[in-house]
């Protein structure tokens, strides 16, 4: 048993903050919002210090990184509201591929690695969301819709689910070849892409795992993909209380320092449990997460979902009509962990894993 | 789900006690641990002596005092455990409370007798500190004890209350102001007396579970020896509050909360919630259990960590704290949503055996309001976290 964050990763989180921390924009993401513009906070830099080789084993290019230690790196990308298809290079593109078909995809997870090729999925959307399956047909075309791909005018190639002949099957495509239909955007501004393949020409580079194992992989990618969006949203919420302790220790109401009553210390005490207990929950499944252990993603979702959602608006009681502005970004990180919430699954869905 | 933390010689250990336990308790035992009850205290007793056989008492103490010389995932399996069990002869005044401070804190005579004493399974220790007026305030404490330089020794006058056990505790750890005229945490002395001695009388008072889990203890002209002072005297206050980072681990919150939700879950497939469905079955109902499991696993690994850091370091203030909120809280939670489940159930007494489950647990959540009280009340701990551990003001 042990609890502590050993050297390199301390390093790692200190190296990823000094990164993130002065890119973080509070103007230029209202603006994104506003304006629908582009901006990625941290994509580029994460990039340029290589940190989408993190996942990948040295033979790949990589620095062979566990997964726990890309939570922790999540966390702060969490914290400063960072925007780019991290999660989706480093879990679809480099993890899966890595582990389920390196011989095949080596090329492809080194160009991840050197920044040539970027990856984007929209297998929450197909997963949870029941969104839309393409179809292949006779072995050689596919076609169809998918709804809500993030960061696709970025990204180089995408995977996703398709079927054939109802059965399911993981693919990679480049995106080049397909469609960009309609473009919609999330709460925080960012662009998701609804797109179709039309007749497309596929072949055996195309598909990712065999009859045996597409489930499998998909577990995988979620269960990975879901751990991953809630340390992002355990670094959202360790942001909101920074924020918040920042403003009740310098706001002075009835002559005195709001920090002096115990009624905000009792709530901030709750906050800060909270997120703590939520934190330790997710470094330690982090861990052990595999392919077949639904339910611990499941039990954390749910513990994100629940615990998370609380302390936000906690958050807003406790800030007054200051962090009901727009001006002052409190709202940008209740956008955040709504959104992730209202992703990949909700608790209803999540409860119904992990009791079976 | 958590017990992927252990290692093979864990899991081992934790079967090991299961089996010891499932020897050692009554078939289907299901009683919270009431070591007032003269048959639980029985039963209390021979549970110590075996688990003393096996050096189990205090599995992470030196092997020198009896312990069992492993690393404190062990303590904290066989705390958990036993708690799941509601298995009587854990005395957490002993193991978790004073023997660790002693450890710390003691001298070696101390150590060898008091040590060997606790993982002799022979004696049962209770707790000194709350007096009638001080509620949370432990340094308003005004229990005397005037210290004797010629004869090295302490006279004890004062009362002390909501002390767990001391109507059968062999002895008792204390916090009394030595230094006349001293305020708050100066002048205190932290001691160690037998309650066999003279001038000690025990009065028990009812609980809102109509136990006698805990009394008043009257100390009058009670002399214990220089020897008996853990530390320094008039310097106790830092040991005292020490103690309690050991106390507030509320790993004991955590079994009881997970056996009820687990009987919960039993209970919610063998019984309908109208006449075509069974209660497992509703959506409503997994939705719930589901989301309380989540709190008691996060709350679960708070324990642990508070238990795991006490014992690889000093640097610690939260810690406790949380964990002490998190598991009084989830306990609580657990027993309550047990109750709305059983609400047409629980307003009358049956003797029927087959409603047991519903008796306990109305018993069980009648005696748990304590433990968002004790060991400093959950608001106590709020204030420690913000303040010791966030910077805010006093």
């Amino acid at each position: 048993m042990n609890f502590n964050i050993n050297e390199t990763q301390s390093m790692l989180i200190s190296s990823a903050r000094e990164v993130l921390s002065n890119k973080y924009d509070l103007k230029l993401i209202n603006k994104r919002i506003d304006t629908k513009s582009d901006y990625l906070p941290g994509w580029k830099e994460l990039q340029q210090q290589g940190f989408m080789g993190m996942l990948a084993k040295e033979s790949n290019g990589g620095y062979g990184l566990s997964f726990h230690e890309f939570s922790l790196i999540m966390e702060v990308w969490g914290t400063y509201l960072c925007s780019g298809p991290i999660i989706e290079n480093s879990i679809a593109g480099v993890l899966a591929l890595q582990k389920y078909n390196e011989t095949k995809f080596s090329e492809i997870i080194k160009k991840i690695t050197r920044n040539e090729y970027v990856i984007t999925t929209p297998l929450s959307n197909q997963f949870y969301e029941k969104g839309n399956i393409p179809e292949i047909k006779n072995n050689m075309y596919i076609s169809g819709r998918l709804s809500n791909v993030p960061f696709f005018e970025l990204s180089t190639h995408i995977i996703f689910i398709a079927k054939q002949n109802n059965i399911p099957k993981i693919m990679i495509l480049p995106t080049s070849k397909i469609n960009i239909e309609k473009v919609v955007f999330d709460l925080l501004g960012n662009k998701l892409a609804n797109v179709y393949i039309e007749n497309n020409n596929i072949s055996d580079e195309n598909f990712i795992g065999d009859d045996n194992n597409t489930h499998e992989i998909i577990d995988f990618m979620m269960n990975h993909i879901i751990m991953s969006k809630c340390s992002e949203m355990i670094g959202a919420s360790e942001a909101v209380l920074n924020k918040t302790i920042d403003y009740i220790k310098n706001r002075e109401q009835f002559g005195r320092s709001l920090a002096s009553f115990q009624s905000i210390q009792h709530k901030i005490s709750e906050i800060f449990t909270s997120i703590s207990e939520t934190k330790e929950l997710s470094r330690y499944l982090s861990k052990i997460i595999n392919s077949n252990q639904k339910k611990y993603s499941s039990l954390l979702k749910i513990k994100c979902n629940e615990s998370l959602n609380t302390i936000i608006w906690d958050a807003h009681q406790l800030h007054g009509a200051i962090g009901f502005t727009w001006d002052y970004g409190l709202h940008l990180y209740t956008r955040k962990i709504l959104m992730n919430k209202s992703v990949l699954g909700d608790t209803e869905f999540h409860s119904k894993i992990l009791l079976s | 789900m958590l017990d992927t933390m252990f290692s093979e010689d864990d899991v081992i250990f934790k079967k090991e006690l299961n089996s010891l336990l499932d020897k050692l308790l009554p078939t289907n035992w299901a009683h919270y641990p009431d070591e007032t009850d003269d048959f639980h205290w029985e039963l209390s007793k021979k549970i110590k002596l075996s688990l003393s056989i096996k050096n189990w008492i205090a599995p992470s103490w030196p092997k020198e005092y009896g312990g069992g010389g492993k690393d404190i995932t062990k303590a904290i399996i066989l705390s958990e455990t036993m708690a799941y069990r509601m298995s009587p002869g854990n005395d957490r005044f002993a193991t978790r409370m004073i023997g660790p401070t002693i450890l710390k804190y003691g001298t070696s005579l101390q150590k060898k007798q008091f040590l060997s004493e606790i993982t002799s399974g022979k004696v049962q220790w209770c707790q000194g500190y709350s007096e009638p007026n001080s509620g949370s305030d432990l340094a308003s404490i005004t229990t005397k004890g005037d210290y004797n330089e010629e004869t090295e020794t302490l006279t004890i006058n004062g009362t002390k209350i909501w002390t767990t056990l001391a109507n059968r505790a062999n002895r008792m750890f204390i916090l009394v102001r030595s230094q006349p005229g001293s305020e708050r945490h100066q002048g205190l002395t932290f001691a160690v007396l037998d309650m066999d001695n003279k001038g000690i009388t025990v009065n028990p008072i009812k609980n809102i579970a109509g136990k006698f889990s805990f009394n008043e203890v009257i100390l009058k002209n009670v002399k214990i020896s220089s020897e008996n002072i853990i530390g320094k005297l008039h310097e106790g206050w830092k040991i005292a509050l020490d103690l309690l980072n050991f106390e507030r681990s509320g790993i004991d919150y955590i079994g009881w909360a997970e056996r009820c939700l687990d009987d919960l879950i039993s209970y919610s497939k063998k019984n309908k919630l109208n006449k075509n469905e069974m209660i497992f079955d509703s959506e409503a109902f997994k939705k719930d259990i589901a989301i309380l499991k989540a709190d008691l696993e996060s709350a679960k690994i708070m324990t642990y960590k508070a238990i795991w850091k006490k014992s690889v370091s000093d640097d610690i203030h939260m810690e406790p704290s949380m964990s002490k909120i998190l598991a009084t809280e989830i306990n609580n939670k657990v027993h309550d949503y047990a109750l709305e489940i059983l609400k047409d159930q629980i307003g009358f007494i049956d003797e029927n055996p087959q409603n047991n489950f519903v008796q306990r647990i109305l018993n069980h959540r009648l005696f748990f309001v304590s433990g968002g009280i004790l060991a400093g009340t959950n608001e106590i701990q709020k204030n420690i976290i913000a303040q010791r551990g966030l910077g805010f003001p006093k």
